[in-house]
Formats: C-alpha cells, structure tokens, sequence
C-alpha cells in the first residue's frame, strides 16, 4: 500500500495503484467536485468494487439499486436492519440481537 | 477470424460486432460477476439491435427503459394491455385471453394480452425504473418468471403459469406467488422481462442451493426447484418464507421489490 495516498474521502491511507480505495470504495485519483460552499460531491461507488473490512469484504454491485455483498470470514459479523436482506447462503447464522446478525463464515447480500 | 461469442446469451456473433446480435448485450466490455457468482444483467447500449427471426428490438432509455419492436408482415408479438406505449398505424392489435381467466383474475394476475402483428413498429415499457432483461429463449426450454415482470415475447412462445405456496414479500406477506412459465415451440422465442432496480443472474449447479428474499426473485430455468422454506426463530423475522431454490440452471434476482396489492 502506497504511504502517500490519502483517500479524500474516508481520510485513510489507501492505495493508490487500485481503482478504488480498499477501505471505502471510493475510486482513486478522482477529481473532486466543490461547489462554492464547500460541499463536495460524493463520487459514486464503481460497479463491483471492494471494500474490505477486519477478514471480510463486502463488494458494491448494481448502479440503479446498488447491492452491498459481504464475504465474511469466519468469527465475523456485520449487522443490518430486517428489510435490506436479499440472499444468503444455506449455511449462513442469522441471529436475532439488538439488530439481526450474520457471520460465521458466511456470504449475504444486503440493499438498501 | 473467430466468432464471438456472448457471456449473457452464449450466441456466437460473427467477428467485428461489438453487441450481440440475439440479446443486445455489449460484446466489447468486461464481464462483471460478483466474488460470489452473481452477473449483472448486460446494460445494453442505447438503441442497441437485436433480432429474432425476423423480429427486430431495439433497448431505448435508461432510467425507465422502452422496448421499441420493427415487425416484418405476419410477425407477432405479445404483452400486456397496460406496458403498450406506442404504435405504427400498420401494426393490427388483437386481445387474447389467457388460460385459467378467472383464476388469473382472483389472483391479481393478467387475464388477457395483446397481440401485435406487423408490418410495422410498436414500443412496450413497464412505465418503472429498473433494467430490461433479454432473455433469448431455445426450444422446449422452459423459464419461470414472477408475476408482473412479463414485457413482450414474440408469439411462437408459450405462456402458462404456476403457483407457489407460501411464497411472499417478507415484509408485505401475500396468499404465495405466481409464476409466469415460458417455452418456446419449435424455434428460438424472444422473451422481455423488467426487473426492478438492478437485475444479477447466477448459475446454480446440480444441488446447490440458495436462499433468497422473496421479493428479489425473478426467473429461473424451470429444473431449477423453488420451495418456501421457513426463516428460522430467533432471528426477527415473523412467519416468513425463504424462497429456497436449487439447481441446476439460472436464477435471476431484482435489487428492488414493488409490491402489489391484490384485490
């Protein structure tokens, strides 16, 4: 990982030889856009792309209704509201806490 | 020079094409699976061609996407009344009632379609966001397809349907689903389909097995088996149904879910 690229988005060294940013899946090297007070506009996330996170990745698919596919490793967990799931392996641990919870070596796919 | 040959519809287009003649898909772009295996439905150019015997579509719009038909004389294709858009004054239309009329109606289902026969031009759209899926039918194939995501197929294609029990939106519930069942008689049939937001397609093999949210369903190869199947207790979910389904051959899934409600 190149020590000189910052992400400007999630403010994190990232990696610059990638087409998007590892940690938040936002593509590298793209000109930001400010308007005159100081918002800036959100590059929208690439069809596919990766974010990875403790063992696990989740990938970005779709462009219209984008899908967030999660890749978890074992002993990882992430957790979503009811709604949003859209598959899941046979063998995926869904459990009921605060906010239902997936892991354990599982693969899921969650929308928004 | 080597033809080429298409990732979506696996038709071998002849060299210097750069969308495939049967389907639309691009030719010339990279193909994008996710890790787990799902491909995106192709997004066709705008006013990509495609051809079926001697019917001839072309994808216009992106957002709410419209099937543009040429019809040579005696080709006919068929849709339901509502998706009509528009039509040349030479295209004949002619109302068909569909097997089962009545039960199609308690179910909320369409009753009856249109037939369009040509020479001429006529657009279908689902007047709804999402993506336009070509689904270039081999004979005695058959393909299973929600309620509701029909847009047109050319008229050498069956159209039946099935229903499934206990299969419903987690969340909106319903008395099961139904499924739209096509086969194409003796030539290759042409069938379009609309999918609600993003539309990904994955290939089971001989018992694999997956589980998906109800409302993301939306075709399969009919050998590939679809069954309610309980979302365990303990998770939140109330009397709610995986849809479980296990190959082999295609599934396709929809990113958004519209409900509809029955009368």
């Amino acid at each position: 990982m190149s020590s000189d690229y910052v992400c400007p988005y999630c403010r994190l060294p990232s990696d610059a030889s990638g087409s998007t940013c590892p940690n938040c899946g936002a593509p590298v090297h793209v000109a930001e856009l400010r308007d005159d007070e100081g918002w800036v506009e959100q590059p929208p996330i690439r069809d596919m792309a990766r974010i990875r996170f403790g063992q696990s990745q989740c990938q970005i698919a779709g462009t219209y209704v984008p899908v967030a596919e999660m890749s978890l490793a074992q002993g990882d967990q992430v957790y979503f509201s009811h709604h949003v799931l859209l598959w899941t392996d046979p063998w995926t641990q869904l459990a009921r806490g605060r906010w239902p919870k997936a892991g354990t070596g599982a693969k899921l796919e969650c929308r928004w | 020079m080597e033809r080429i040959a298409c990732s979506w519809c696996h038709y071998e287009n002849e060299p210097g094409r750069t969308s495939c003649g049967t389907c639309g898909a691009p030719l010339d772009v990279a193909n994008t699976v996710s890790e787990s295996g799902w491909q995106s439905a192709p997004r066709l150019r705008e006013m990509a061609e495609f051809r079926v015997g001697n019917i001839t579509c072309q994808i216009a719009g992106q957002v709410v996407p419209v099937a543009e038909f040429t019809l040579a004389a005696g080709d006919t294709i068929f849709f339901e009344q509502h998706t009509l858009l528009w039509k040349e004054r030479t295209v004949c239309l002619t109302g068909k009632n569909l097997k089962q009329r009545g039960q199609r109606m308690i179910a909320g289902m369409p009753h009856a379609v249109i037939e369009a026969q040509g020479p001429g031009r006529i657009a279908v759209t689902r007047d709804a966001s999402g993506e336009v899926v070509v689904l270039p039918l081999h004979p005695e194939v058959e393909t299973d397809v929600r309620g509701h995501a029909f847009l047109a197929a050319s008229a050498n294609v069956g159209y039946d349907f099935i229903r499934i029990e206990k299969l419903a939106s987690m969340f909106h519930g319903g008395p099961g689903m139904y499924l739209d069942r096509f086969v194409a008689n003796q030539a290759q049939g042409l069938l379009l389909l609309h999918g609600y937001g993003n539309v990904f397609q994955r290939r089971l093999g001989p018992g694999e097995k997956i589980l998906v949210e109800p409302g993301g369903f939306l075709y399969k190869d009919a050998p590939v088996t679809i069954h309610p199947v309980p979302v365990p207790k303990g998770t939140g979910f109330r009397h709610a149904n995986w849809a479980e389904l296990i190959g082999p051959g295609r599934v396709g899934i929809q990113s958004m879910y519209v409900h509809r409600h029955t009368s």
